[in-house]
């Protein structure tokens, strides 16, 4: 009896989907960590330099985009203001700073209809890869359980992050237009995948919020 | 600085778990014992060159290090909160973990014996 329940711990396939998100994370992470400062980045944001993984490149090809389509779909307005909402949550963001966000480390997942897309921060470096088909439910199921997953397939963006830090309410106080947001944010429980401190753990769509 | 700070934090675990001095952690990094008191005040965070390097020699993941994440298996999360406990809290966490194994054993013997009886009564 004691054998099999061990045995059904081991295969749990939530482990071992974890697991090949993580490992996925880590090889995109190592790779990230190799390019060298001066290396030339693909794209400057706001003070950050941007790398792109080889996935970008390949992505690009395989749909025919051109990278300047590329960036004004991910540089877009809208998914900007939802990031920077997050950020602007984040303890290391300072508004005071000419780059308020430049300190940030931190990392995030989002998905668009043709492809998931793996964004790792490290203060004024970034990089962006685009996941494999193999590792697409794995890598969502991961980032949602982290609370940062956000979600651009369908019409609307609906977001899986947390909005707070150790349990406090956010520090940047956002404007009346997403009063209505801030009554959807409630810190909560505990992540047992990564250090956050609070979480929420809804479907939070910005749309309506954001075009009000 | 949330995520900073935790970076801080682990940099800080594998030292005191190393049993290192700055100068020491300096030396197998190749850099100096202010560099790791930078890091570990927070005045600076580790060039991405760092980061690597300390994985290597300490044998920890850049996802753990870095964003504090892990693959699910807490086991590893534990140690390294029980290495930074002092030896009195360590007695203590024990004799938590032993009366709550002990507090389930009641419980799965209790449930055991009334499947047990429900057994004899079909």
């Amino acid at each position: 009896m004691t054998d099999n329940v061990i045995s059904f711990i081991q295969n749990d396939p939530d482990d071992c989907m974890h697991q090949m998100a993580f490992n996925y994370i880590d090889e995109i992470m190592f790779e990230f960590f190799s390019i060298p400062d001066d290396e030339k980045c693909q794209k400057d944001h706001k003070r950050r330099r941007v790398f792109y993984h080889q996935s970008v490149y390949d992505h690009l090809n395989r749909t025919n985009q051109s990278l300047a389509n590329f960036h004004e779909n991910l540089y877009r307005e809208d998914l900007g203001e939802v990031i920077q909402f997050w950020l602007k949550t984040r303890k290391c963001y300072d508004k005071e700073k000419r780059f308020p966000a430049g300190n940030i480390i931190n990392w995030f997942v989002f998905a668009e209809p043709n492809a998931m897309m793996l964004y790792l921060i490290y203060g004024e470096f970034a990089y962006l890869s685009i996941a494999p088909p193999k590792i697409i439910s794995a890598l969502q199921q991961y980032a949602k359980a982290c609370q940062r997953f956000i979600d651009c397939r369908n019409n609307k963006i609906i977001v899986h992050f947390n909005y707070s830090e150790d349990g406090e309410k956010p520090k940047y106080k956002i404007e009346k237009r997403r009063i209505e947001l801030l009554g959807l944010l409630n810190p909560q429980s505990n992540s047992s995948l990564c250090d956050v401190d609070s979480s929420i753990d809804k479907d939070i769509s910005l749309k309506n919020v954001i075009k009000k | 600085m949330a995520h900073t700070h935790k970076l801080i934090e682990r940099i800080c675990s594998i030292r005191a778990k190393n049993h290192l001095t700055t100068r020491k952690m300096g030396a197998l990094l190749g850099v100096s014992a202010t560099t790791i008191v930078k890091w570990e005040t927070g005045q600076t965070h580790p060039k991405r060159s760092n980061i690597l390097k300390i994985c290597k020699v300490f044998h920890c993941s850049p996802s753990w290090l870095v964003y504090g994440l892990s693959d699910g298996n807490e086991v590893s999360d534990i140690t390294n909160l029980w290495n930074q406990l002092g030896s009195k809290d360590q007695t203590l966490l024990l004799s938590l973990a032993s009366s709550l194994i002990e507090k389930n054993t009641k419980k799965i013997k209790i449930t055991s014996e009334n499947h047990h009886q429900v057994g004899i009564n079909d």
